[in-house]
């Protein structure tokens, strides 16, 4: 468990390096090879903007997705982008059809997969578009299909939602309150909802398990696994 | 020379390539261990074999949506780095988020309006690509502790580990699906659709126990929604 734990973390950080790394390769060629150097002045500017965005934006989306997959899945993500769109909804699905619990060893493992064959898949996919993408945007120029591929999102989070309600209502009910008035109300920054409307959650939740709120199905798989 | 030219050019399609490559090779060796470890740990092929379906047939539509991203993008930015950002590392928000605060920085009206010159347009790249070092900071020096962390927090009742990563899961599910519901119209109708669809996909699945059709739930409800705002827009067009 130990050195397969290890061996994941060295290889997830080796990963994150070189593909920060790597990431500047297009910009070098622009300088090296067509001679455009870097405005300084403008980069700097542009990059304190994006920063002081991206710095809390970094860790909400850290402190909120981290728990939610395993430590290679999460190493995975990060380089693949694509997070909330592509790469959580279909680790997620992957995990409930194979009727695993994400918490375990086996959970993590199979999570691990589930990501790497999504990202494969994404990469697979877009590259098959970049290659027709006259043909692509011919169909998504279609006054009929533009507007439905723009729900996309939507479409998946409605129906991972309804799977979550029905699979556990309790742990459902207070992050689904919450979200109704953060959101409704218009409550908070949008690129802070998410950690907003988790971290009050996880407070609401922890009185009402105090008071007894949940029972043990909530972790039944958890406790499968235990016993 | 126009920006286009440099910005479609052999040796930026080279660049992207060799960095696209790395990523799938790197997907791969994960895929690799992951699997090796899954079998260790007494997993079977099938199970495995489940997982791999899902997750692909899961991730198809949602990756074909990315491509109207890159309709997006391209005509600005070139194919290359349109390609490159949109495969790996990003997303469509955050890259022509940062790609226009690069532009106007240098002096540009916006993304690919007046004034977007070869060295604008490097800016919009040297930005897109500056932008994601939280990110990666964080995964590199923080994970292992902070995963250590919340295993210990929740590692003491089972119960409550379980209660923990749904609640801040559905957090992350609502903050997508509750504004859809509140803005109405076609937002609200692929809502609507998807999640009605998952619920009568999952309960034919337990009735029939038709394990197969839980593995394409997220994907039949996407497609049904889909087909649900097709249609209006045919009637109300």
């Amino acid at each position: 468990m130990k050195s397969y734990n290890e061996r994941v973390h060295r290889l997830g950080r080796f990963m994150v390096a070189a593909v920060f790394v790597g990431s500047f390769i297009p910009p070098m060629v622009i300088w090296l090879v067509f001679g455009i150097s870097p405005n300084w002045p403008a980069f700097l500017k542009g990059a304190t903007t994006i920063l002081s965005i991206m710095i809390p934006v970094g860790i909400a989306e850290f402190m909120s997705y981290s728990p939610i997959v395993g430590s290679a899945g999460y190493y995975l993500m990060s380089v693949s982008g694509n997070f909330s769109n592509i790469k959580i909804p279909a680790t997620v699905t992957a995990l409930d059809a194979a009727g695993v619990d994400a918490k375990t060893e086996e959970g993590d493992a199979l999570s691990t997969i589930a990501m790497a064959v999504s990202t494969m898949v994404t990469m697979i996919i877009i590259f098959i578009g970049v290659l027709l993408l006259t043909p692509f945007t011919a169909f998504f120029q279609n006054p009929l299909i533009r507007p439905a591929f723009d729900q996309v999102v939507p479409a998946l989070f409605g129906a991972l939602t309804l799977a979550w309600i029905l699979k556990s209502y309790k742990t459902a009910l207070i992050p689904i309150v919450v979200a109704v008035i953060v959101l409704g109300f218009s409550l908070i920054n949008s690129f802070f909802t998410i950690p907003a409307i988790a971290a009050l959650s996880l407070i609401f939740a922890r009185i009402a398990f105090k008071l007894g709120f949940y029972n043990p199905k909530e972790a039944k798989s958890a406790e499968d696994k235990n016993e | 020379m126009d920006h286009l030219v440099m910005a479609n050019s052999v040796a930026l399609y080279a660049a992207v390539a060799v960095l696209l490559s790395g990523v799938f090779v790197m997907a791969f060796i994960f895929f690799r261990m992951a699997k090796t470890r899954a079998l260790e740990l007494g997993v079977e092929t099938k199970t495995i074999s489940k997982v791999i379906r899902t997750a692909a047939t899961t991730s198809i539509i949602p990756s074909i949506a990315i491509i109207l991203g890159l309709m997006t993008l391209v005509p600005v930015l070139g194919m290359p780095i349109a390609w490159g950002r949109l495969s790996v590392i990003g997303s469509l928000m955050y890259e022509v988020v940062t790609a226009t605060i690069g532009a106007t920085e240098a002096g540009a009206e916006g993304l690919g309006r007046a004034g977007f010159t070869p060295t604008v347009w490097a800016n919009s790249v040297w930005c897109m690509t500056i932008g994601v070092l939280p990110g990666f900071i964080l995964a590199f020096f923080a994970l292992k502790k902070y995963k250590e962390t919340v295993s210990k927090i929740t590692a003491r009742n089972t119960v409550w580990q379980g209660v923990f990563v749904g609640t801040i899961m559905i957090a992350v599910f609502a903050n997508f699906s509750v504004p859809a519901i509140i803005a109405g119209g076609n937002d609200l109708l692929a809502v609507g659709v998807s999640a009605v669809t998952m619920g009568v996909v999952l309960i034919l699945s337990k009735k029939t126990k038709a394990s197969w059709l839980g593995e394409y739930s997220l994907s039949f409800s996407i497609i049904a929604a889909l087909i649900a705002v097709i249609i209006k827009t045919a009637i109300t067009a």
